[in-house]
């Protein structure tokens, strides 16, 4: 499917051009989804048609644009229905489909180092050459790297808009879990004002149900993990699985993939 | 330079030889330094030191000079991290910090944190300690960071079978208090047209702050002080430079930049003037004005709010009345190298010419930006304005 899609935007000036209308997020969320579907991989389908469609609607402004990064929590950001960005999926996308070498030369020739995270300077990089929604807001967690922090607050600098930093603690203790609470209350509110509405508590609730819903299906896909021969490659679980259980939690794709997975992969048991 | 027109200079740098020797030269786990008390060693600049001198205990701050066993690391840490950290590992693994009798890290960074795993895994000791330090400056932060270092307290005062007091630790403010003020004073000799200190000097000076008894240190520093009253620096046409960055792993360098034309009048370093530039503001709550301190006193690159740095740089630049910036920064430090575009471009718009330099923590760097460092110093002396 990607080399399909490779090919057909060759050269960088055709790629960007492409990638830079809604319309083509459109196609490949429809083509993408019957192509994986065809092949029994219809996860991977579900999975290439939600960051799609996500893409497309920061694209088209649809709500609230807001980057988020990996290890933040999702749930808050589909409680709160804003069109979240997840830089680090379209990143490893951009390796994939050959555009992660040119956006970090974009990024090096702004005079980011050569010797940082490269998955921050390509993201850095791919908006440097407008091929990402510019955000409204930009949340980031500290846990687990330096990289994250640093890079969306420059994209917050560039945009003009609000960055809310999750400082996540190192200890866990009665303190610590309030402070996180403290903060997560506060980007609640702050996003919820630029929405223009208060924050529906009861959304987050739903949020959450559906993130422990299709957390049961992943630790239930884990079990099958563990017969022999393991009836899901390594190429499958750290790609598009390792992603929708970074962004998916909270949202009702993220239960649609999880269920998908773990069907799909109790056949190959 | 400075050192032959001051001699409270002199003996500072030999008694901190003398020091750094003894130290080094101790194999035995946990032996006391020569006052008797147990020595801490500490990495970073947010290490609150007042609790351990509150303590009775004594602080070193571990520097390695480079070129020293940063491949002694390679075991345990991957060789694109910190060199920093790798050094300090690779150091510490072969036994170099044998007479410490304990360990506080600040959960600084990725790195340090990384750091504090492997020590604690693979070296030991009765009292290795990460202390947890938020990253932005509000009344919450404020309250998880007091709980922490109450924490701190505690297993010092278990670990080390002593009584940290309110009132210790008021008196341990008011001497690091006064050891900032000094050093404050000291680098402001460099203000004016033609600088006092070489940045060598400077060095030494640093490196007696962070690793002699505070008493001494301020007893030094007064009478270099008083030395340098009414001293008149000879005034040169020198361009004059401040240095940017994480940890100054090399004097050298420093040397490099006077010996090809240039006067390091001063510094943005986290063994520079982030380690004493803003006052504990005292109140009658000692570990509170600790907190507000370390929260909220001129920030290094871990912290959210990075135009506070910014901003300082450029009162520094002002200040000092300087013409060029050189960024240093350790390679792979991603807090750093993220803020230098940002940097760069309030430099820019401020016409100060700046120049990106890497570390490494090897001797090596030394050869490799002789020619980039001649080459920018031209540049100053012709007035250009742009960044290299």
């Amino acid at each position: 499917m990607f080399e399909q899609f490779k090919a057909a935007v060759t050269g960088p000036e055709v790629k960007a051009k492409v990638l830079r209308h809604p319309l083509a997020y459109e196609v490949m969320a429809a083509l993408g989804k019957r192509y994986y579907t065809r092949r029994g991989k219809s996860a991977q389908g579900i999975w290439l048609d939600a960051i799609s469609r996500q893409m497309k609607a920061a694209l088209e402004r649809k709500g609230l644009v807001v980057w988020g990064n990996a290890f933040f929590p999702f749930e808050l950001l589909y409680g709160l229905g804003v069109t979240p960005v997840h830089p680090e999926s379209i990143v490893a996308t951009a390796a994939v489909i050959g555009l992660s070498r040119g956006a970090i030369a974009c990024a090096e020739s702004g005079g980011y180092s050569s010797d940082i995270c490269s998955f921050y300077r390509c993201a850095i990089g791919l908006d440097a050459e407008g091929l990402l929604p510019a955000p409204d807001v930009v949340v980031s967690s500290s846990h687990l790297c330096d990289g994250a922090v640093k890079s969306f607050y420059n994209i917050s600098r560039k945009y003009g808009c609000a960055h809310c930093l999750l400082d996540v603690p190192y200890h866990h203790t009665e303190k610590s879990r309030k402070y996180v609470a403290g903060q997560l209350r506060e980007l609640a509110q702050i996003i919820a004002e630029k929405q223009g509405k208060p924050f529906d508590e009861a959304k987050l609730a739903e949020a959450l149900w559906l993130s422990n819903e299709a957390s049961g299906y992943q630790l239930k896909v884990n079990e099958l993990r563990k017969k022999r021969p393991c009836p899901l490659s390594a190429e499958d679980a750290t790609s598009y699985v390792s992603d929708m259980q970074f962004f998916s939690p909270g949202s009702p794709e993220g239960v649609t993939f999880f269920k998908t997975l773990y069907e799909e992969v109790k056949t190959r048991v | 330079m400075a050192d032959a027109l001051f001699p409270a200079l002199t003996e500072m740098g030999i008694l901190l030889e003398k020091y750094l020797k003894m130290m080094s030269s101790q194999t035995t786990s946990g032996t006391a330094s020569s006052n008797g008390k147990p020595v801490i060693g500490w990495f970073c600049s947010y290490t609150p030191l007042e609790i351990f001198h509150a303590a009775g205990l004594h602080t070193y701050r571990i520097i390695p000079e480079p070129g020293r066993a940063i491949t002694r690391s390679d075991g345990y840490i991957d060789r694109n991290f910190c060199p920093y950290v790798r050094t300090c590992l690779g150091e510490a693994l072969d036994g170099k910090y044998k007479f410490l009798s304990g360990l506080v890290i600040v959960n600084s960074c990725d790195s340090m944190r990384r750091m504090h795993d492997v020590w604690r895994y693979n070296i030991g000791g009765a009292f290795n300690y990460l202390l947890d330090l938020p990253r932005v400056n509000n009344a919450e932060a404020a309250v998880y960071f007091r709980e922490n270092l109450h924490q701190m307290i505690k297993t010092i005062e278990s670990v080390f079978d002593v009584e940290i007091t309110d009132f210790a630790l008021a008196e341990a403010v008011k001497k690091s208090n006064t050891g900032r003020v000094l050093l404050k004073a000291l680098y402001q000799s460099n203000c004016e047209k033609g600088r006092v200190f070489s940045a060598i000097d400077i060095r030494t000076i640093i490196r007696a702050n962070a690793s002699l008894p505070v008493d001494i240190f301020n007893g030094f520093s007064t009478r270099l002080l008083e030395e340098t009253a009414g001293y008149q620096a000879e005034n040169n046409n020198n361009p004059r430079i401040l240095i940017t960055g994480s940890v100054m792993d090399n004097p050298q360098i420093l040397r490099l930049i006077e010996e090809c034309g240039a006067d390091v009048v001063s510094d943005d370093l986290c063994n520079g003037t982030r380690q004493f530039w803003d006052m504990v503001q005292v109140s009658s709550d000692p570990l509170m004005d600790l907190i507000r301190h370390y929260l909220g006193r001129m920030p290094c690159p871990r912290m959210k709010d990075s135009p506070q740095r910014f901003d300082h740089v450029m009162r520094m630049i002002d200040e000092f009345r300087v013409d060029g910036v050189i960024f240093y920064t350790m390679k792979f430090c991603d807090p750093f190298l993220f803020d230098t575009p940002q940097l760069k471009e309030q430099l820019l718009k401020k016409g100060i010419p700046a120049l990106s330099l890497e570390g490494d923590y090897t001797p090596g760097t030394l050869g490799r930006v002789r020619t980039r460092i001649e080459a920018f110093i031209e540049m100053l002396r012709q007035h250009d304005v742009r960044t290299i």
